[in-house]
């Protein structure tokens, strides 16, 4: 059986240093503004039909690239790791991926249904956030524990 | 669905990495149908069949619940 629209194996690779360089981005904005980067930008952004003060347009600009290259940064990397190829792929590990990728989306739209259940208001947007990345980390971790059963399930027959 | 790919394998005298390679797939793959955890599709088990030489049904039965 092919599996169709995956990457290289080598690629995953990179799908994690985009990750790692993400998280230490992310950490350094934490460190640079520590009220809450998403809030600054917020709060600094002009509300329709207002003039911006230049300096702030200025400091808009830059935040938005900042937003921008995080969450594309973070899409690329985690699709990279979640989509690349197995060293051998062979119809089991497809079906696998298949499982593993309904098992996330069920749990994500569980964990959304209970957040729209009990969060309301600006709070909610936390969780919109999240959601742009956490089906591809439900399923990756879901797959990689497969396969990591799997390896253990070899390695105790011999 | 039952096999006999061990007695197969010991008959023939390869081991599981073997198998693999000669049908193209992990050696997880072969482990976990040796020891009845993943049904391998229609292709792969005629692949294994045909590594043996014997009929699909030799190697591959089905059980009463399937």
């Amino acid at each position: 059986m092919k599996s169709r629209f995956l990457f290289p194996h080598k690629w995953r690779l990179i799908g994690y240093l985009c990750f790692a360089a993400d998280l230490i981005f992310a950490i350094v904005l934490t460190v640079l503004h520590p009220e809450g980067y998403a809030a600054t930008d917020l709060r600094q952004v002009p509300g329709p039909g207002m003039k911006p003060h230049h300096d702030i347009c200025i400091g808009v600009t830059e935040m938005r690239w900042h937003n921008d290259i995080t969450i594309l940064l973070i899409i690329f990397g985690l699709l990279l790791v979640a989509f690349s190829k197995e060293k051998i792929e062979d119809e089991q590990i497809s079906q696998l991926r298949l499982d593993s990728l309904q098992w996330a989306v069920y749990l994500n739209y569980g964990l959304f249904i209970i957040c729209v259940l009990f969060i309301y208001g600006i709070h909610f947007i936390p969780v919109l956030i999240f959601n742009i990345i956490t089906p591809l980390i439900f399923f990756i971790i879901r797959f990689r524990w497969k396969i990591y059963q799997l390896n253990r399930l070899l390695s105790r027959e011999g | 669905m039952k096999n006999n790919i061990r007695v197969e394998r010991a008959i023939k005298n390869i081991t599981q990495a073997d198998l693999a390679e000669l049908v193209n797939v992990s050696r997880q793959t072969i482990n976990t149908i040796e020891s009845n955890k993943y049904v391998p599709s229609t292709v792969l088990a005629l692949k294994i069949a045909k590594v043996f030489g014997k009929p699909l049904e030799e190697v591959f039965m089905l059980e009463e619940e399937d």
